[in-house]
């Protein structure tokens, strides 16, 4: 069989996969293979008495993965020469229609992405953002000297609780680490334990993580990990209590510090629309905004 | 058991199955005079102990009790089970589940049966002899999962019949709306540092429980019914949780007896004394991978003299003695050591033993289009070992059947 031509068009159904075509939804959709918990269900479409002629599949991942999220996240891909056919459309409402019937209120994009042709096939099915992530690339060397400056301002002024100290994440109290990673990121307490087991497990992983602690109470915890050329936050929390900005300053500023003496001039981090605390900062240590990336989510109908 | 299973016309059984309920403190709890409505029940109940077969699997023991036939006949000889494409790996489900269990002899029998939370009844739908008020509601339904209240999904194979599904929401109690002043009787007695560390977990306890009560006392008040068979799950996990805080395995499951009373003195009063109530449970600890449990039970009920019983009753008969109390007809059960038991143990071997299937054609296909086969490697040996304990189960509840031989008594 070869490539099919550039602009095949083709007569289609959606059907539930059949086991045997499981290794073949998973090679079109390889996302699946690093979510937390594998659908049981998952869809094809293939061309009409062609089963083994897969033009595009969909899965929706069974589980609220975050307290502030209402639905699953869905993800479908059609082979390029298929596209523009009503092939994605028609996945997307089976995939709707599978995350009603668990009572689900949303459909959620698998990820968030940027503006292009994936957000525009959502918007056309009448999704909406859910919510947006800003993409910040900081050079160590000149944002390190502006952090230390803020800092060091914010002690001046007494902005910063006294006994606060920054210490590794790895030698911190487990428990109130996971505890503020559920709160924050709507994980389970034995994944969280499993990833930060894990996460912390690589030395250059440990070196950059820290958190904030007084003996009693976490103030936020940072947890970096090498991405390339550079180092990269994955999670970082800040109590509640301590969201007026010297949490996000201090942390960053040793995540920075720690990526410098790791060998990485170049530190990404992230932060969604209501972390106003930390595009502050990021303005100021003059932290580039390498992308936007926005989540979509779609309404569901509500359980009958 | 048979010694205290009179037939009676509209009998009707309420089975309380507790989940890694610890026997011997619980019994301690009453003779000390904190569990009032225990007493109650031993009081007026036939006591004994419980010889669970192998394997451990919760599920597999739960599907023991509700078929009467130990794993290597009814199928579920795990937690999980491996889907036909060899890289699927699912909690089992009444696909898996290969011998009627009490439920669907009940409903075949015109019995109105509900049961709420049992394992390896999710995807069950209800047949169409099943009389006007049947109800399942699958293990798992109380879940809370990472997400909040706010959107809390209930799998589409989870109750039967549909219909039911809005009552389902309604009686499910989220962790999240667990008060602190409700989890102060449960927790309020460790030391402060323990308490911060255990409260989520005794809000999921707290939940799952009351989720599943709130649709027994539901239904147990209604008159419609025969069959009621609730199982509380979640204990086993609270004790392995508390004694690695330092927590004595009696002090993890006090306050939980407590609860655990408070809802059999709701079922005594509901039932008494026209019905039969069965307390029973695995026990706390397993004897080994390959040797089953020691767990117990209670029943009490008209015609059921009370005391206690010298041998401990086997699981897999105690599914026989429901049947005689509920007057359930049809063949029963074939013995442990028939020919006819070593054909359904082939059977579920067989099912078991399912090698992976994959269009290859479909793969060659995406090649083509310039989309490579993904890496399953890590997927396939999950896979496989999941495979791997299904068999061990398998084959120890096999050794374990054929062991006891001949001995079948129910």
């Amino acid at each position: 069989m070869g490539p099919a031509p550039a602009s095949a068009a083709a007569d289609f159904t959606i059907t539930v996969a059949a086991a045997d075509q499981t290794a073949a939804v998973l090679a079109l959709l390889p996302e699946l293979l690093v979510a937390d918990t594998l659908p049981a269900t998952m869809f094809v479409a293939h061309a009409v008495g062609e089963p083994s002629r897969l033009l595009g599949a969909g899965a929706v991942e069974t589980v609220v993965l975050h307290s502030h999220e209402r639905g699953f996240h869905a993800q479908c891909r059609v082979l390029p020469a298929f596209r523009r056919a009503g092939i994605g459309r028609a996945l997307v409402q089976r995939l709707g229609s599978q995350a009603a019937a668990w009572d689900a209120q949303q459909l959620m994009s698998w990820e968030a992405v940027e503006d292009g042709p994936a957000s525009l096939f959502m918007q056309a099915l009448g999704f909406r953002v859910g919510y947006t992530l800003h993409h910040y690339m900081g050079l160590g060397t000149t944002s390190v000297p502006l952090f230390a400056r803020r800092a060091a301002r914010l002690r001046e002024r007494e902005r910063v609780p006294p006994g606060f100290n920054l210490l590794p994440l790895a030698e911190l109290p487990r428990a109130p680490v996971i505890a503020l990673h559920c709160r924050e990121f709507g994980a389970t307490r034995a994944g969280a334990a499993t990833l930060l087991a894990q996460m912390l497990a690589d030395p250059r992983a440990a070196a950059l993580s820290s958190g904030l602690w007084d003996g009693r109470q976490l103030a936020g915890y940072l947890l970096g990990v090498p991405a390339g050329d550079a180092c990269e936050l994955r999670f970082w929390a800040s109590d509640p209590a301590y969201r007026s900005g010297w949490a996000a300053t201090v942390l960053l500023e040793a995540f920075m510090q720690r990526g410098l003496e790791s060998g990485f001039d170049r530190a990404r981090f992230h932060c969604n629309d209501h972390m106003l605390a930390t595009h502050r900062v990021a303005r100021r240590v003059g932290a580039e905004l390498e992308a936007v990336k926005r989540g979509w989510a779609l309404d569901l109908p509500a359980p009958a | 058991m048979t010694e205290a299973a009179p037939t009676a016309p509209g009998a009707r059984v309420l089975i309380l199955a507790v989940d890694g309920l610890d026997l011997a403190h619980w019994l301690r709890g009453a003779d000390e005079g904190r569990l009032l409505w225990t007493a109650t029940l031993l009081a007026g109940g036939l006591q004994a102990a419980v010889r669970w077969p192998p394997p451990s699997a919760p599920a597999a023991r739960w599907a023991t009790l509700a078929t009467g036939v130990t794993a290597d006949r009814h199928g579920i000889s795990s937690s999980h089970a491996l889907r036909p494409c060899g890289l699927l790996v699912e909690p089992v489900g009444a696909a898996d589940l290969r011998c009627p269990p009490l439920w669907q002899q009940a409903w075949r029998a015109g019995q109105v049966a509900r049961v709420v939370g049992w394992p390896a009844s999710l995807g069950t739908t209800l047949p169409a002899h099943a009389p006007a008020g049947s109800a399942l509601v699958a293990d798992g339904f109380a879940l809370a999962g990472p997400g909040s209240h706010r959107c809390w999904p209930l799998a589409p194979g989870s109750v039967a019949p549909r219909a039911e599904r809005a009552l389902v929401r309604a009686a499910r109690m989220h962790p999240f709306d667990a008060r602190p002043e409700g989890l102060q009787p449960l927790i309020g007695g460790f030391d402060e540092a323990t308490q911060v560390a255990l409260r989520a977990s005794a809000a999921d306890l707290l939940a799952g429980w009351s989720s599943v009560h709130n649709l027994g006392v539901h239904w147990a008040a209604m008159a419609d019914w025969r069959l009621l068979m609730l199982r509380l799950d979640g204990l086993r996990q609270w004790r392995r949780e508390a004694t690695a805080l330092g927590v004595s395995d009696e002090d993890a499951e006090a306050p939980w007896q407590g609860f655990l009373d408070m809802m059999i003195g709701r079922y005594l009063e509901l039932i008494s004394p026209h019905a039969h109530l069965l307390l029973v449970s695995d026990g706390a600890a397993d004897r080994g991978a390959d040797r089953g449990a020691d767990g117990g039970l209670v029943l009490s009920g008209p015609g059921v003299a009370p005391g206690k019983r010298p041998a401990p009753v086997h699981a897999a008969d105690i599914a026989g003695a429901v049947r005689s109390l509920l007057g359930l007809e049809g063949p029963a059960a074939a013995t442990a050591a028939s020919a006819e038991a070593e054909d359904e143990s082939q059977r579920c071997l067989q099912a078991l033993q399912a090698t992976a299937q994959t269009d290859d054609a479909a793969l060659q296909w995406l090649a083509a289009q310039g989309t490579p086969p993904a890496p399953t490697d890590a997927l396939r040996r999950h896979a496989q070992s999941v495979q791997d304990v299904s068999l061990a189960g398998w084959q120890a509840a096999r050794l374990a059947r054929q062991r006891r031989g001949g001995t079948h008594s129910a």
